[in-house]
């Protein structure tokens, strides 16, 4: 029962999971073991999830944190995982492939770029999240995402006038 | 392209993602999860253990320590010996502590990363001094060891007991400090420097 409880929250939000694996991982390979090491983590925090934060809060903390752990991760091997061969989160068969949408490569690629942290801050940012959210799952003052993100913006010129 | 136009191009993303994303209930269901919860405390479970061995190694060292304390030639590396254990137990209950404390699902993320690199912080530099102090304990331990458990008085073989010092500090040290600068000194680098990464990104600029 709760794990089908478990598995509808997964399904309503693989979009987002899928995006921070993307944006953390380069990597196929990688990509397929941090999605799996994020479901593990959700699941071992499902039972503790009580309501005082937004769901949707509480998934971006733990998605964010394993993704940053996991880039952090000289070997990118945990023993936690169990080997399966297939991603859990896909594209379906009729692809749409994000790399061929150029828009999306290219704001791939200003994701590369950026640090770990910055880049838990911009995804928070362009899924629309408002700056009191983002402050609340990275743990700093609405004030510093405001001007973090100012920051980022600038950068952001930067990179694409030298493109 | 400014950083509002490529919101909007995130949100079309978004929606193709939604369009085009599966999920395989199936094999998300045939992972075995509740393993994966146990395997998560691997590494309390492994400090617990080094705790309890070291425990009891300490108080059988301790015990033979006293009981040959009437001979310097075991007092002193018996005394030696019981002050590396206890401080490897020590250390072994500060990762305990340290790991205990770290809120894995309810922290904000620079607060999460702050502790767990800390914790990796912490954990390099006790595995620096458990490595530097190995090739000390081999030499301390042999005499109390052999007396304690076989009787065996390695000070009447000097050739013996030479040796093993010979070996344990020209042979032992530069193995000691190879294995310390390729397996943890990168380590503690970047550990340093995340964590100053964490502290410049937490103050308001």
């Amino acid at each position: 029962m709760e794990k089908d409880k478990f598995i509808s929250v997964i399904r309503d939000n693989q979009n987002l999971i899928y995006k921070i694996c993307y944006s953390y991982c380069k990597d196929a390979d990688n990509r397929k073991d941090l999605q799996q090491e994020i479901l593990i983590q959700l699941w071992n925090s499902f039972s503790r999830f009580d309501g005082r934060v937004k769901l949707s809060t509480w998934i971006y903390r733990i998605a964010l944190n394993t993704a940053i752990t996991f880039y952090r991760n000289d070997s990118k091997h945990n023993d936690n995982k169990i080997s399966i061969d297939a991603s859990i989160i896909s594209l379906s068969d009729f692809e749409y492939v994000p790399e061929q949408d150029e828009n999306i490569a290219m704001l791939y690629q200003f994701i590369e770029k950026l640090n770990e942290m910055d880049k838990a801050l911009i995804l928070l940012y362009l899924d629309n999240n408002k700056q009191k959210d983002i402050a609340e799952v990275l743990g700093i003052s609405e004030t510093n995402v405001a001007t973090k993100i100012s920051r980022i913006k600038k950068f952001l010129k930067e990179q694409f006038s030298n493109n | 392209m400014e950083l509002e136009e490529l919101k909007g191009v995130w949100a079309r993303y978004d929606k193709k993602l939604t369009q085009n994303l599966k999920l395989n209930e199936e094999l998300l269901r045939k992972m075995n999860l509740e393993k994966s919860k146990k395997e998560m405390n691997a590494p309390l479970t492994s400090e617990f253990i080094s705790v309890t061995g070291c425990t009891i190694f300490l108080l059988f060292i301790a015990s033979a320590t006293i009981r040959y304390s009437y001979e310097l030639k075991f007092l002193i590396p018996g005394i030696i010996t019981s002050i590396i254990v206890a401080i490897w137990v020590y250390n072994s209950v500060s990762k305990i502590k340290l790991l205990s404390n770290i809120e894995y699902y309810g922290s904000p993320i620079v607060e999460l990363q702050k502790s767990i690199n800390i914790f990796n912080h912490k954990y390099q530099k006790y595995k620096k001094f458990e490595l530097y102090s190995i090739p000390f304990f081999a030499i301390s331990v042999s005499p109390i060891l052999g007396i304690a458990l076989r009787n065996f008085d390695i000070y009447e073989h000097p050739t013996r007991f030479i040796l093993g010092v010979v070996l344990g500090l020209i042979l032992g040290y530069p193995v000691t400090i190879w294995g310390y600068k390729n397996l943890y000194e990168k380590k503690i680098k970047n550990t340093n420097k995340f964590l100053d990464e964490l502290s410049k990104f937490e103050q308001e600029e």
